[in-house]
């Protein structure tokens, strides 16, 4: 039966966090989230959102109702892993195989310890001490065989992530010149200490990629490509390539009883029109649809599907070339007035128009605006043909052209490069198309040598992480070299006070934006359906708290 | 001399009777009559061939032209077609998609019958070591599934870049690669028909007494022979049109074909079609029936084309 309080709840939820963002579509079931698992504590606040209406919402739970044990539940995501290794960039949920120290709660409001007995003590700026659970254990598989996780798994995680390799683990900036020393003087605490004072340190904690791995089975296996082993609520039990990945229950789980399913498949399903099919026929328990699959899964299951809409925090950019201290841009590029001209030919507003029938929100700057607390509130770079002409005349007429790579993943983002093409080519800027397959683009780009391209990039709950990861000088996902803002970056990093920071956040998005490096176009809203049965778990927003151990399967249609 | 050649010649030319005419007029002539679903599939490749031709003049609208209309506007005066979730006029696209359809096929089949006729004469007129080398080669490649080759092929060499070629337009690196693989496929696999026919004629006592004569091999398979497989080659060929532009829409509707500011049927099909079909089925409707009516056309006319100019088939 439809269940109409629910849909209120979660739009009336959204409306009061104004959005906080969630998975993009083609990662349905990549992040998700239920009702926290265990033991409740007094919560950090994270900055990330709205604070004022960040209450808990216990997802899809069926008020009332006892949990019961067993069933499968699955779901499909839209692109194979590259790997299963939660320090690399990977959008598949290994929260069900690792936990963090800490996470982010529901809304990404607040902070709440999870391998973490409580949130840590700071007993002065550059210092944060973690007390573990105790009785925490790796799976019981080899090489890790069960044995208890202690601060030596921490300090080993944390280090493991720092790397100089270019492209290896893509969040080597989380710690990487932060953290000076980690010191473990017992087997569960753990004392981290860092240069300077680092705001976005303990948001870096909490993230999903700081996951604490065994450092036996990394030896074992020289890398976690194609294992995983962790303390997490189920045991990783096979990946078939193309095929599903599937995890079983840890019966040594450290929340008591907890988690209730025996099994989670996620099945490796690219077409987005497939996934609603499979859906619609109830041989998946959840997914995320975009615009044209929405009224089909909407006419065959609202009735028995709890539902809603949110604004996806993989969002859309156009970019220029990357730039870095040996390599700046080239001609024409160099000239500011040329990227200006660029980036002002591009209408955002009638893409998302054409493409999702605007069905999204525009984005202003390097920060989406469901992150109220950090976002531009203002147009700096509007649609503007006739003043990118009178840029390119004042510039020399320069001719303006070079290949525009993406990942061809679907018909979207297709047409997002036609639609781009299009509007470049009135204003006189030559593209050539050049799709590409998924993993051949990642390893293009991530050698940062290309002209155009658009691109789908995750939106995070910390500032920094969207400043210092693309406009930072140890940037991982784009480089620009611009030595002011690289200053502005580590200054908002380095600012403890939170108005303070808000302001040089502000000051350092408007500087990036006048650059023009990218054209930051839109995120588009995901619509997801969960099937009524499934309780204490809903898609997560983003991939933040993906709390797998509550999800259960009620037995009643 | 002149009575062995004479009688060479005489298969095609269609000497008869004491009458010279050309074979070909004398076989469009019995088509016309006698062929009335040649005559149609002829009319259908013409319509097509105009629309590649003449597609700036007929397409009401640049094919890529965004907000032509409004979105999802079905058939109407203005938009014959409707219009895509872009507000593209279809019309203009599907006329548009002609061009791409029929140029890559058409040029693909020109590879592949230069393939085939290569392959098949040296195979069959030579023979001994070379025919075994060729026709174990031909073997190996027949084993191997068609779509699985293309897809091989194409995606090997779907990120180089041929120098001196556009970077924009139909001759474009992707493009050659795509024509070129499309023809390998075809025209390796006709080959062996091809060598079949040519062991026949190389058997025949014109082929004798030229040699008898004094005609070295590059003659007799060029003057001899290779004039009286051509009528073979040019049925399979229409046939092959109708192949290679399904090839090339399977490959644009797996993502491996043309890129995506140029149209093509398969492109239409693979993109906007599957996104909105349920919305707006003329998304689906319209090139999926360009495409079968482009198939149908040069299936109808190949056919045909064998009836009259096989001479065993003209009764």
């Amino acid at each position: 039966m439809f269940d109409s309080n629910y849909w209120q709840r979660r739009f009336g939820r959204r409306a009061a966090l104004r959005g906080a963002g969630v998975a993009g579509v083609g990662i349905a079931g990549a992040a998700l989230i239920g009702c926290g698992g265990g033991e409740e504590a007094a919560p950090a606040k994270t900055g990330a959102a709205a604070p004022a209406k960040a209450t808990q919402v216990a997802a899809a739970k069926g008020a009332g109702e006892q949990p019961q044990t067993g069933g499968t539940f699955t779901v499909a995501t839209g692109a194979e892993p590259r790997s299963l290794d939660p320090h690399f960039d990977v959008f598949i949920p290994l929260r069900m195989t690792y936990n963090t120290l800490t996470r982010f709660s529901q809304d990404l409001s607040q902070l709440e310890p999870e391998l973490a007995e409580k949130l840590p003590e700071v007993p002065d700026a550059n210092t944060y001490i973690f007390k573990l659970r105790k009785g925490v254990k790796f799976h019981n598989v080899a090489p890790a065989n069960g044995r208890e996780f202690t601060s030596a798994d921490v300090k080993y995680s944390i280090n493991r992530q720092i790397t100089d390799e270019p492209g290896k683990y893509q969040h080597a900036y989380y710690f990487k010149d932060k953290v000076v020393d980690i010191q473990t003087p017992d087997a569960h605490t753990v004392i981290f200490k860092t240069g300077k004072p680092f705001a976005p340190f303990q948001n870096y904690v909490a993230s999903p990629w700081t996951l604490m791995v065994n450092r036996e089975t990394v030896e074992k296996h020289g890398d976690l490509t194609q294992v995983a082993v962790g303390t997490g609520p189920f045991v990783f039990e096979q990946w078939q390539k193309e095929v599903q990945i599937k995890w079983r229950k840890n019966p040594d789980y450290f929340v008591p009883g907890q988690p209730y399913v025996d099994n989670v498949v996620l099945l490796m399903v690219k077409e987005p029109d497939t996934q609603a099919t499979m859906y619609i026929d109830r041989k998946l328990d959840a997914v995320a649809v975009g615009q044209s699959q929405l009224k089909r899964v909407q006419d065959a299951r609202s009735k028995d599907s709890q539902y809603q809409a949110v604004p996806s925090q993989f969002w859309r950019v156009f970019r220029l070339m990357p730039t870095q201290k040996d390599k700046p841009y080239k001609k024409p590029f160099d000239d500011v007035r040329v990227r200006e001209a660029v980036v002002r030919g591009i209408d955002k507003k009638a893409g998302l128009d054409l493409i999702y029938n605007g069905d999204g929100q525009l984005a202003l700057g390097p920060i989406l605006s469901q992150f109220t607390n950090w976002a531009l509130k203002e147009e700096l770079a509007g649609f503007d043909p006739k003043k990118s002409a009178d840029l390119f005349a004042a510039a020399g007429k320069p001719e303006v052209k070079g290949p525009m790579v993406w990942a061809s993943t679907g018909p979207e983002p297709d047409q997002v490069a036609e639609v781009i093409k299009q509007q470049l080519t009135k204003i006189g800027v030559q593209v050539e198309l050049k799709p590409m397959e998924l993993a051949a683009y990642y390893n293009l780009i991530y050698q940062y040598d290309y002209t155009f391209s658009h691109h789908v990039p995750l939106n995070s709950p910390d500032p920094d992480e969207n400043l210092a990861a693309y406009f930072g000088k140890n940037a991982t996902y784009f480089k620009h070299y611009n030595p002011e803002i690289f200053d502005l970056v580590d200054k908002q990093a380095a600012t403890v006070d939170f108005k303070e920071r808000q302001k040089v956040v502000l000051d350092v998005q408007r500087k990036i934006v006048l650059d023009f490096p990218q054209r930051f176009m839109w995120t588009t809203n995901v619509h997801q359906f969960l099937d009524n049965r499934v309780k204490g778990w809903w898609f997560s927003l983003d991939r933040y708290e993906n709390y797998w151990a509550p999800l259960w399967m009620s037995k009643k249609a | 001399m002149s009575n062995v050649t004479g009688a060479a010649q005489g298969i095609a030319t269609g000497e008869v009777g004491g009458r010279h005419r050309s074979l070909y007029r004398d076989a469009f002539i019995r088509l016309l009559k006698g062929k009335p679903l040649g005559v149609v599939g002829l009319a259908i490749v013409l319509v097509f061939i105009a629309f590649a031709v003449f597609a700036p003049m007929i397409a009401p609208s640049d094919p890529n032209e965004l907000a032509a209309g409004p979105r999802f506007s079905s058939p109407s005066f203005s938009h014959p077609m409707g219009t895509d979730n872009l507000g593209r006029d279809v019309f203009s696209r599907v006329v548009w998609g002609a061009r791409i359809s029929i140029t890559i096929g058409m040029i693909a089949v020109v590879a592949g019958t230069v393939i085939a006729l290569s392959i098949g004469l040296a195979s069959g007129f030579i023979g001994g070591w070379v025919d075994s080398i060729f026709q174990r080669v031909v073997d190996a490649f027949m084993a191997f599934p068609g779509l699985v080759f293309i897809l091989a092929v194409v995606s090997v060499f779907h990120q180089y870049k041929i120098p001196f070629l556009p970077a924009t337009g139909i001759i474009r690196t992707e493009n050659i690669v795509l024509m070129a693989t499309i023809g390998t496929l075809l025209g390796v696999g006709a080959s062996r028909v091809i060598r079949s026919n040519v062991l026949s004629l190389a058997a025949t006592t014109y082929v004798d007494a030229a040699r008898a004569l004094g005609a070295g091999p590059m003659r007799l398979m060029l003057v001899h022979i290779l004039p009286n497989i051509l009528p073979l080659t040019i049925t399979l060929a229409t046939l092959w049109l109708g192949a290679a532009i399904l090839l090339e829409a399977t490959l644009s509707f797996l993502g491996l074909g043309v890129p995506p500011d140029v149209p093509t049927w398969g492109g239409m099909l693979s993109r906007e079609a599957r996104q909105w079909m349920d919305r707006a089925p003329w998304l689906l409707i319209s090139p999926g029936i360009a495409l079968s009516l482009a198939v149908f056309g040069f299936n109808m006319l190949g056919d045909a084309l064998r009836d009259v100019l096989d001479p065993r088939l003209r009764s």
